[in-house]
């Protein structure tokens, strides 16, 4: 079914009662030409870009759990490209653009919304690190500038400068964006099932076989399935799982960690970052303020993190918000990120034949509908394309690291 | 976690201390000797063990000195081993 205002409208009169399930649940069969491992907006996203841009449909989507349940629900939804090396600052533009016709592809409203993001700078060395980076990003066409103290006060009226650390200036950001990130995942299940593909639930991956020329199939919770071609599209096990095709990631995982507030009215338009807290923080459109900062400082898989995150995180926000002080907590938690010892995502084929990577995003909600359709032509082509040639793994061996300090799994 | 203890200084708050890393990804004897694909497996491939697993940790903000600690990664649950690191 088509969702449109009139549809809407329709089962509006009789009380929402008939709509069809969005996507169907299939069991495995027991072949097929692709499958993918992970139902997250990566993992769906390649499935879906199989089908509608490859005529790849005999495909499936295999989930431990449920679908959108791992990190494409714990990230903070925001979507920036302040990326300083020319490969990724490529990349992110590129992962950025992909947004923006999504709710069309998909016919279904991921709930994209412009915010802008505005840096406030509260020192002179936060100054001319900012002007380092914005000439940097302006040159690969991010549309990225310094803003007077004023400009800084209209947009932000809210903010006050703390007497020890004055508000210097600020950046300001216009293309940032923030999507409904559970949209990003039923979006991509319900176009992608359309097209013939099988999504399966609570379906882990216990092993991957592979024989001398490659992937063969998977072992399962439902049984064995055979495939020649195998994507990998898990956040915080990537290491664990492609060990079962005896590929070592150099993937280190670490807790990044967010929290909300309760729901206010609308108070705060831009995406807020504190430079010099590594904080930032935004009202979503439900009107929780949503808060993160920096990556804990040891790995770790627990999905809570360590309390000195929230609190630092908090006691900066009130430094500069204190308007905040009485705001109620609601909830934290913390997404297991796959972190790289350059910070850059893998996508990539593996020394396994048939076995295809998307990994190591450093928080890859941003860039979910461009890695999706990168690794999708990877597994239907076996090449990557110029956009994620760096993000090979051979750039290990090679030394052709991509040392990024801008993601926010900074070591 | 929280709370680490240190065999010098008893139990002390987790902001005090470094992390330094799992002991089984110890520095190779002879680098030499070594193959560009076992070097390059040990400088990015760390064990990043899910469980149980042994660490150094340096207590930085505290009395300075480098200890070992086991910690389930799973849950951040401690275990005092009450040995010092070969760390300096
Ligand atoms: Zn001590």
């Amino acid at each position: 079914m088509k969702y449109s205002a009139l549809n809407l409208a329709w089962h509006g009169l009789r009380n929402h009662g008939g709509w069809p399930p969005a996507w169907r649940h299939a069991s495995p069969k027991p072949s097929y030409d692709v499958i993918i491992i992970g139902g997250g907006g990566h993992g769906l996203g390649a499935a879906f870009y199989l089908a509608s841009q490859h005529g790849i449909t005999n495909v499936a989507v295999l989930e431990k759990g449920w679908i959108g349940g791992g990190n494409t629900a714990r990230n903070t939804m925001t979507i920036r490209d302040n990326f300083l090396y020319p490969d990724n600052a490529r990349f992110h533009r590129a992962a950025v653009e992909s947004w923006h016709t999504l709710s069309n592809d998909l016919n279904f409203n991921i709930m994209l919304s412009k915010r802008g993001m505005t840096t406030v700078l509260m020192s002179d060395r936060d100054l001319s690190d900012a002007k380092r980076m914005v000439n940097t990003t302006s040159l690969f066409g991010a549309e990225h500038r310094i803003i007077t103290l004023e400009e800084l006060r209209k947009r932000l009226p809210l903010a006050e400068s703390p007497e020890r650390l004055p508000i210097v200036g600020g950046i300001h950001h216009p293309d940032v964006v923030i999507a409904r990130h559970d949209a990003v995942a039923w979006g991509y299940a319900r176009a992608a099932s359309k097209l013939g593909v099988d999504i399966v639930e609570n379906c882990e991956v216990t092993d991957i076989l592979c024989d001398a020329q490659g992937v063969t199939g998977v072992q399962t919770s439902q049984g064995k399935i055979t495939t020649r071609k195998l994507g990998m599209a898990v956040a915080g096990h990537g290491k664990q799982v492609a060990a079962m095709a005896d590929v070592h990631l150099p993937i280190e995982s670490v807790p990044l960690q967010a929290m909300v507030s309760t729901p206010v009215k609308p108070i705060l338009d831009n995406v807020v970052v504190l430079r010099g807290f590594n904080t930032y923080f935004m009202q979503s459109d439900k009107g929780e303020l949503v808060m993160g900062s920096a990556a804990d400082p040891y790995p770790s898989y627990s999905q809570r993190g360590t309390p000195q995150i929230p609190e630092a995180t908090i006691a900066a926000i009130l430094q500069v918000f204190p308007v905040f002080e009485r705001m109620q907590f609601m909830r934290q938690w913390a997404g297991v990120l796959d972190i790289t010892y350059d910070n850059s995502p893998i996508i990539s084929k593996t020394e396994v034949d048939g076995f295809y990577v998307d990994v190591a995003g450093s928080g890859g909600f941003k860039t979910t509908p461009l890695a999706a359709i990168m690794h999708a032509d990877l597994i239907a082509n076996n090449r990557p394309d110029p956009l994620i040639e760096a993000y090979g793994l051979e750039r290990f061996s090679s030394g052709r690291l991509i040392l990024e300090r801008a993601s926010y799994g900074n070591r | 976690m929280i709370f680490i203890h240190c065999p010098h200084c008893g139990d002390r708050n987790e902001d005090e201390f470094a992390y330094g890393g799992d002991v089984e990804h110890r520095r190779p004897d002879d680098p030499d000797a070594m193959s560009d694909a076992q070097w390059c497996e040990y400088i990015y491939c760390v064990p990043n063990t899910k469980g149980w697993a042994k660490e150094h940790w340096w207590h930085v903000r505290g009395c300075s000195r480098w200890i070992l600690v086991e910690r389930n990664s799973i849950n951040n649950e401690l275990r005092r081993t009450d040995e010092d690191s070969d760390r300096e």
